[in-house]
């Protein structure tokens, strides 16, 4: 029996234009496969630089300038970052030299308490005829006080000196065209 | 499939060209590369299914997945069981689906012009001697008795125990005795 059905087996023969025809079909559905596979790709391309696109066309954000919170809050900006002036050795915004092997002090809220040494003393010094000057010059324009658009004639600058950690308050005047004054805790 | 397999056992590298070249795109390749195999594909197909419509539909797949599977075979004895699992399962795959389709496709045929490649069905004896088993036992008997393979090969690719194996070639071979002793008794 198995002789028979191997002989039957064996004798079986496919026509040529069979194999070639299932070859063939297969051949395409291969090729019609990697053309499917080639439309994903592309789609997800295509998607990806269009955004790309689009967001490249965009306006950039508008950034507030540095003057413009504190002009527009009338509250001076507190910023910990020191400011480039200050880095690059500007000498209206230098802080004063502390003696070897101090370390910076905490900021005090009140600038009427005296100053346990002489630098310190300079500098309060200082920061109180700046203050006072400041007075003076929102007593001779009270209305200075009051205009809230005063954005674009003036330039409040407050910080703090990384080393010493005094803050300083500076207020530029663009129409007097000198700096009004300034003020350090 | 022995001839083919005695060509990639010792020619390892050149279906792996073979099949590099096929990839990139060249047809010729391609019929390389599936003419090592096609001939038992299409003949173990054929007795699976019985029908050369489906067995042509089989063997497309097996291609293919010959064609996408062939690169991680590592070793080329190994390829011969591979592509009669792939085989196998494909023909037991495709026949679970017509059992769903087979109305709808049997409309569609004899709605259609009759193809002169397909009007000569598979009518021998054996054909319809194998048609009396069950798909497991004809697939047994087909890989055992007419591949001549292993027990233990036969029950791998099958995916069960050598001994399940054995239990399907008994009651294949009972089943054919009976059948071409009453073929005899006809004639």
């Amino acid at each position: 029996m198995k002789r028979f059905l191997k002989k039957e087996w064996e004798n079986t023969e496919i026509a040529p234009q069979v194999l070639w025809q299932t070859r063939n079909l297969a051949w395409q559905r291969l090729q019609r496969r990697r053309r499917y596979r080639f439309w994903p790709v592309a789609a997800a391309v295509a998607s990806l630089s269009a955004l790309l696109l689009v967001w490249l066309s965009l306006p950039p954000s508008p950034v507030a300038p540095f003057n413009q919170s504190a002009a527009v809050t009338g509250r001076p900006v507190q910023s910990d970052d020191p400011p480039a002036a200050t880095q690059a050795g500007d000498p209206l915004v230098s802080p004063v030299p502390l003696p070897q092997g101090r370390q910076p002090q905490p900021v005090r809220t009140t600038i009427e308490e005296p100053a346990a040494n002489s630098a310190e003393s300079i500098s309060q010094a200082a920061s109180n005829a700046a203050v006072a000057q400041l007075n003076e010059a929102i007593a001779g324009n009270p209305a200075a006080l009051n205009s809230r658009p005063v954005g674009q004639d003036r330039i409040v600058m407050n910080f703090r000196l990384p080393r010493s950690g005094v803050r300083m308050i500076w207020i530029s005047q663009k129409t007097s065209d000198s700096t009004t004054g300034g003020t350090g805790s | 499939m022995k001839g083919a397999s005695v060509a990639l056992d010792q020619g390892g590298e050149s279906w792996l060209s073979l099949l590099q070249r096929a990839q990139q795109g060249e047809r010729r390749a391609f019929d390389d590369l599936i003419g090592l195999y096609e001939e038992q594909v299409l003949k173990t197909a054929l007795y699976l299914t019985r029908n050369l419509h489906d067995a042509q539909d089989v063997a497309q797949e097996v291609y293919i997945k010959i064609f996408c599977g062939l690169n991680g075979i590592k070793d080329a004895r190994k390829v011969r069981s591979w592509v009669h699992r792939i085989t196998v399962n494909t023909a037991r795959d495709h026949l679970r689906r017509r059992r769903f389709w087979s109305p709808l496709k049997g409309i569609f045929r004899a709605a259609s012009a009759p193809d002169p490649v397909h009007g000569a069905q598979l009518r021998n004896r054996l054909s319809a001697a194998l048609a009396r088993l069950s798909f497991n036992e004809r697939a047994c008997f087909i890989l055992s008795e007419l591949h001549e393979m292993q027990t233990r090969e036969v029950a791998s690719i099958l995916g069960c125990r050598a001994v399940t194996v054995r239990g399907y070639l008994h009651s294949a071979r009972r089943k054919l005795r009976s059948h071409l002793e009453s073929f005899r008794g006809e004639k």
